[in-house]
């Protein structure tokens, strides 16, 4: 538990932008990688429309991941004496953390309105995620291990062991995901499959199958921060983070033996308390999913149902907008855009907000993000 | 495909420190894993730290494991991410040695697809094209 202090307390997201991640997608035959830089000043300027807030109010920057040299970001933005500035490393851990940084600093002073911007330009550069052993031990990788997914897919292989769970639990997350992704015109995959397909796809790492993978794809999202006092006189409705937690969850491996179960429990715990709500109080989740695996376990781990019970709880409560009191993933990796946890904060704004269109969760008023990784991390964003 | 033709293993290996040179020696010279042992708590790890990462004591020492082991998960590779490991499929098992660390290794795609959770294994030493010595996971 926290020895002291209310936090976060009057910090608000007033601006949020991206880009039309289908459209880049199809977009073939370039004649190299797209420019990270292009794509975050993109994103950059529609936060900044998007709330109002004139470039000269910014006086706070994250850069996260492709955008490593947060100097030539701001250097190319306009930005030349940014109170905070920083970069942060490139997995998708970091995009939770990266706005508690932005909130602690507004709390403290540090800054008063801070942008967070994340670029990912892994699809045209190429990266082969995984292929150099990222997310396992070194002996691990001499010995053919390798990748977070074939990590995964060892937990998920455990996990069916000992809770009796099946690949079926996996398909209907992917399919749901698609659905959710078909009513967003800016997402990479529209088409509709149904669980048969699912089963009749391809294993990358078994028991884990094409859809139950993020995609890759190029993208740029970005935030805006600041104080609730001052959101209130710009130009959206004010979306307050009104609990914000984190936990690490370190070992060798990507692999947790709890399948992330401890921390999660910590973090949401925390973040109801400090809320003061609980996990059925939430009108909508969004739910870091590298892997479909990773909802499961986080469903039971953020105390929606008991341990082993996600594949139930899909089945009886639902995790589908338009049948589930609390859809889960209306954004998501596997089909709308892998911007690693960035367009899941994005979507809970837009939620409160009532931007959704036909994928808007009726009368949003509570949303929560939630990571499960090496740092888990979560907030619960409220419309006020 | 056969270990015996896996080649260019070696280019997966790690940058071996000065501290973690005995484990690797051991491993490739006298065909056995090691795993560390705390002279002050008996607190036993693997992967290796300088420390025991219980109580922090900086005596710890390099035992053989047993080879004893119980099989915690398996993983069937379909896609190829290393080049050393194009012969898609294959299968890596994760095992719980009887001392207690959890180790990675090879398995067969029949040991792999026989193997039941939690079955008792033994570790095989293997030695790839390149000489390279690796553990392979088989049914006690
Ligand atoms: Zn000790």
């Amino acid at each position: 538990m926290r020895m002291s202090g209310k936090f976060p307390s009057g910090v608000a997201v007033v601006g949020v932008g991206d880009v039309d991640y289908g459209k880049l997608y199809q977009i073939r035959n370039l004649p190299g990688p797209r420019d990270p830089y292009e794509m975050a000043a993109e994103a950059f300027k529609n936060a900044l429309e998007d709330s109002g807030l004139k470039k000269d109010d910014i006086d706070g920057v994250l850069c996260v991941r492709d955008i490593k040299k947060y100097e030539y970001f701001c250097y190319k933005v306009g930005i030349d004496k940014p109170r905070l500035i920083n970069g942060l490393e490139s997995s998708g851990r970091q995009s939770g953390i990266a706005l508690q940084y932005a909130a602690m600093a507004i709390a403290t002073g540090m800054a008063n309105t801070v942008a967070v911007v994340y670029s990912n330009y892994g699809r045209t550069a190429s990266f082969n995620y995984g292929g150099d052993g990222d997310g396992g031990d070194p002996f691990g990788i001499l010995h053919g291990m390798t990748s977070p997914g074939a990590q995964v897919a060892a937990m998920f292989h455990r996990y069916c062991h000992e809770y009796g769970a099946s690949e079926e639990s996996l398909a209907k997350l992917a399919v749901s995901n698609r659905y959710h992704a078909s009513l967003n015109a800016h997402s990479v995959m529209k088409k509709l499959f149904t669980v048969e397909e699912y089963m009749q796809a391809r294993y990358i790492t078994e028991p884990l199958r094409l859809y139950d993978y993020c995609l890759i794809n190029d993208g740029a999202v970005c935030m805006i921060l600041t104080s609730v006092e001052r959101a209130k006189d710009l130009r959206k409705p004010v979306v307050e983070m009104i609990a914000t937690s984190a936990c690490g969850d370190m070992a060798s491996s990507y692999m947790k033996e709890d399948f992330f179960y401890k921390g999660l429990q910590t973090v949401s715990n925390e973040l109801y308390a400090v809320a003061g709500v609980k996990a059925e109080d939430m009108d909508n989740i969004q739910i870091y999913d590298n892997f479909t695996t990773t909802i499961l376990f986080s469903l039971e781990g953020i105390g929606l149902c008991e341990r082993g019970g996600a594949g139930d709880y899909i089945d009886k409560v639902g995790i589908t907008l338009g049948r589930s009191p609390r859809p889960i993933n209306t954004a998501n990796h596997t089909s709308e855009t892998y911007m690693q946890g960035f367009n899941h904060q994005v979507e809970c704004v837009r939620q409160l907000r009532g931007e959704c269109g036909v994928r808007q969760v009726p009368n949003s008023k509570l949303s929560m993000y939630i990571c499960a990784a090496p740092i888990i991390s979560g907030h619960i964003f409220a419309a006020i | 495909m056969q270990e015996n033709l896996r080649e260019n293993i070696a280019g997966l290996m790690p940058e071996v420190t000065e501290f973690e040179k005995p484990f690797w020696d051991c491993l490739q010279n006298k065909k056995v894993l090691m795993v560390q042992k705390c002279d002050d708590c008996d607190h036993i790890q693997f992967p290796s730290s300088p420390v025991c990462s219980k109580c922090l004591s900086g005596a710890v020492s390099w035992i053989p494991c047993s080879g004893k082991s119980k099989l915690w998960s398996k993983v069937t590779f379909h896609k190829k991410y290393l080049e050393q490991y194009s012969d898609v499929p294959y299968s890596v098992a994760l095992a719980k040695l009887e001392e207690g660390p959890m180790v990675t290794g090879r398995i067969t795609n029949e040991n792999a697809t026989a193997a039941q959770f939690d079955a008792p294994l033994l570790i095989r030493y293997i030695e790839t094209a390149d000489g390279t010595v690796l553990v392979e996971f088989v049914p006690e």
